[in-house]
């Protein structure tokens, strides 16, 4: 799988040399914890939670954006379709998981929850849920201010809408929002929580994969002779 | 050779090509590309061979389809009708800058270079040889949205290569650069010829056309 290892190192490098982005990357997700901090409890986790999905799947979605361009010269250049995505999938998850585990800490040492290692575990999905869909939505609006009024409106949704009702289930990050009511309050299904993480995680990656594969095949009117 | 409406001619060869071994085998085969946007047609049955060793250059005014041409043999763009072979590899160097602007040319170089499984300081020291061809020394740690324009393109160019392509395609690749870095682009375009690439070039720059060994006029119109 040619380009997995690079294309992931290069996702991180253009990521960390936007500095501004890698502070607000940290701070987002602390502004939205430190306004609802004195509230009741629990919910400064929620939106901790919320803050990280924005602020990872808005990441992810620029890291996809930013490459639009080079990617088709590298496929030219030797580098296959699944290197390159999974290589992005693997930066980007691995900084969501990241920031999701800073986070994890502060809230272990700040707040009193029911189940502590349920709220690390929202938070860690949080985190990483929200690089494949930020990927994925990269994948399919090619232009940046539609892909984040998409991004808000998702995770916004989750956060207003009922969890009770169906349609909540059906939205991405309702693990988190199972996993942090069964930190906060006890209540939630923490392994139904887990099979959704897992499932919707592996779900849009694959979408996204199949997507970026067709957006950078090999065209059928091109024939190759003798390529070294 | 090409269609109706584009007009193909053959120039003397480059004074500075001279025959020699080719450790390439470079080749281009365009068989009656047509291609349209909505209602709109900009290639209509077009075709042409480029063969190891020689250039092209594809002429016409704005919006005649010439960078879409160069799309359709790179493999960006389908044609609606039409086949392209290529012998050997592909390298495609864009109008618009296909580079991250947030990586250094390192950076890129590297990229590019592990596509062909070269490790980062082999990818940077071959890089380097086609950079100095052009008058330009890799810089280090500057990330490329800090490099002048024409510094970019010497980028975009030298990416192109790292391929190692026998077939070279290049959408106006000189633009920003100054006058000396120009005559050495030329310069190279003869040594990837000498070297058996077939290389076809976008240009406006008409006065040069007697530096490529043929020209393809998609407006219809035969260049003086």
């Amino acid at each position: 799988m040619r380009g997995l290892a690079v294309t992931a190192q290069m996702t991180l490098r253009d990521l960390l040399g936007r500095r501004t982005v890698v502070l607000l990357l940290v701070l987002v997700p602390l502004v939205f914890y430190a306004a609802r901090r004195d509230d009741f409890q629990g919910q400064a986790i929620r939106f901790a939670s919320l803050g990280l999905a924005w602020a990872v799947s808005t990441v992810a979605l620029f890291a996809t954006n930013s490459v639009r361009a080079l990617e088709p010269r590298l496929r030219l250049a030797g580098h296959s379709s699944v290197g390159l995505y999974l290589g992005r999938l693997t930066s980007t998850v691995g900084l969501g998981a990241f920031v999701a585990a800073l986070y994890a800490v502060l809230v272990t040492l700040d707040q009193e929850t029911v189940n502590p290692w349920s709220a690390v575990l929202a938070l860690v999905a949080s985190g990483t849920i929200a690089a494949v869909l930020g990927l994925l939505v990269g994948a399919v609006i090619p232009r940046e201010l539609e892909g984040m009024l998409v991004l808000i409106t998702i995770v916004g949704l989750q956060m207003i809408i009922d969890p009770t009702k169906a349609v909540a289930e059906a939205l991405p990050l309702w693990s988190t929002r199972e996993l942090v009511g069964h930190a906060v309050d006890g209540v939630g299904d923490v392994d139904a929580a887990i099979v959704h993480w897992v499932a919707y995680g592996v779900g849009m990656a694959v979408v996204a994969l199949a997507i970026t594969a067709v957006r950078l095949r090999r065209r059928r009117h091109l024939e190759y002779v003798g390529a070294a | 050779m090409a269609s109706d409406d584009a007009v193909f001619r053959s120039v003397p060869a480059p004074a500075s090509s001279p025959t020699v071994p080719s450790p390439k085998v470079g080749g281009l085969e365009v068989r009656s590309v047509t291609k349209s946007y909505g209602r709109r047609r900009v290639l209509t049955d077009i075709s042409f061979h480029v063969p190891a060793g020689r250039s092209l250059a594809v002429v016409g005014a704005n919006g005649c389809g010439k960078s879409t041409l160069l799309k359709v043999c790179a493999g960006l763009v389908s044609p609606d009708r039409g086949t392209v072979r290529v012998h050997g590899r592909l390298g495609y160097c864009p109008q618009e800058m296909g580079l991250d602007g947030f990586l250094t040319s390192e950076d890129h170089l590297a990229w590019f270079g592990r596509g062909r499984g070269l490790s980062r300081r082999a990818a940077v020291a071959e890089g380097s040889r086609v950079a100095a061809a052009l008058d330009w020394s890799v810089p280090r740690r500057q990330q490329v949205r800090h490099l002048s324009g024409g510094t970019r393109q010497k980028l975009n160019v030298t990416t192109t290569m790292l391929s190692d392509p026998g077939v070279v395609l290049l959408d106006e690749p000189y633009q920003g650069f100054d006058h000396g870095s120009y005559l050495d682009f030329w310069g190279l375009v003869d040594q990837w010829c000498d070297e058996g690439r077939a290389v076809v070039i976008v240009t406006h720059m008409l006065h040069e056309l007697n530096r490529v060994h043929d020209v393809l006029d998609l407006s219809g119109t035969e260049v003086d």
